[in-house]
């Protein structure tokens, strides 16, 4: 028996998310603004990429399951970012450093089981990563990235 | 003596109206990870202090009541997420049931239906989802993707009732993901023909 994939409630939404169609996908991406990520969580990557000078595409990998591995992939598009950084829970809020590769920032951490809430600072922005599949507020007037583990 | 060194260790950590609160919580016998790495965030957001330390007030205020609700031999997890549940406006009555269910996790099961409620799902269609989702295949990782289900119906142009009106009849008709009840789910759109291609992934090479 397979291990279901954590992040992924298809099950959950069998037919109804059957009728999104590609160009549905494309104008939610094209409407995402500067930025763009993707997030791998335990091994099942989920998330789009948008830029306005850039071609719309989106990101929808086939699910690498490895079940019991805590880790988390942060994938973030921003050619004109000078520095980005991952910070949330996981980090104890502080910022960590994403790699660099091209206009594609990229990061992976071990992070515990659980619940976590967490940003992108993209240069001094923080951006809510568009490929989280939850949001929720921070009570400080703003919202925070849910990643489930 | 062991307060006394606590709030010495933490002495400091924290601006001093922050600091106050933090103290608070700790006296009160409240689960403080969740308060310090409350005041945590708003710091490093650059929340004002006097905004950070309101926040933390209510939410010692939200622990307090949430421990009351289950009683003081509580796991900390179950109370964090419990003080979650009523921040999202649940009852008492819908976070006892769950915390007293049998399950994988009862914090696992009370944060996520915070999380519903949040995303604007009404009590009792939560509760219900959760109890299925619970039940059935997958257990855990059902009731963790309940959240991430609404949300993706929601930007597919489903209400949250809509949503959860149709995740329900999914869960009730025993299609635990794809018809295939032991394999309870994958990305819907997972090896989709229609899946544009993705740009490559350099942290790929980290694997």
């Amino acid at each position: 028996m397979r291990v279901p994939l954590t992040p992924a409630p298809a099950s959950l939404l069998h037919g109804a998310l059957a009728k999104r169609t590609r160009r549905d996908r494309r104008r939610r991406a094209s409407a995402t603004a500067l930025f763009g990520a993707a997030c791998l969580v335990g091994g099942v990557a989920i998330g789009w990429i948008a830029h306005p000078s850039a071609p719309p595409a989106v990101v929808a990998t086939a699910p690498v399951h490895i079940p019991d591995e805590a880790t988390a992939r942060f994938v973030l598009y921003a050619p004109q970012a000078e520095e980005v950084t991952v910070v949330g829970t996981f980090t104890d809020w502080k910022p960590v450093p994403m790699q660099r590769s091209g206009d594609v920032y990229y990061l992976t951490l071990e992070v515990e089981h659980g619940r976590h809430e967490y940003l992108f600072k993209v240069d001094e922005s923080w951006v809510v990563d568009p490929a989280a599949s939850t949001t929720a507020a921070d009570d400080f007037g703003s919202k925070n990235s849910i990643l489930m583990i | 003596m062991i307060v006394v060194f606590a709030l010495s260790a933490l002495a400091g950590e924290y601006p001093p109206e922050v600091q106050r609160v933090v103290d608070v919580a700790q006296q009160a016998g409240v689960p403080t990870s969740a308060i310090e790495d409350k005041a945590k965030e708003g710091l490093a957001k650059g929340v004002p202090s006097a905004r950070i330390a309101e926040v933390l007030g209510e939410r010692v205020a939200q622990l307090r009541e949430a421990q009351e609700l289950l009683g003081p031999q509580t796991p900390p997890s179950l109370v964090i997420a419990a003080a979650a549940a009523l921040r999202a406006d649940a009852t008492p009555q819908a976070i006892r049931h769950l915390a007293r269910a049998k399950g994988p996790s009862q914090a696992l099961s009370v944060q996520v239906l915070a999380d519903l409620l949040g995303s604007g799902v009404s009590e009792s269609d939560a509760i219900q989802m959760i109890d299925l989702a619970a039940s059935g295949a997958g257990r855990g990782h059902a009731v963790q993707g309940l959240v991430t289900a609404v949300t993706a119906l929601n930007a597919n142009g489903h209400s949250s009732d809509q949503a959860a009106a149709a995740i329900l009849s999914n869960m009730a008709n025993g299609q635990g993901g794809n018809g295939r009840p032991d394999e309870p789910g994958r990305p819907a759109n997972a090896g989709r023909p229609d899946t544009p291609g993705r740009p490559s992934n350099p942290g790929n090479s980290n694997r």
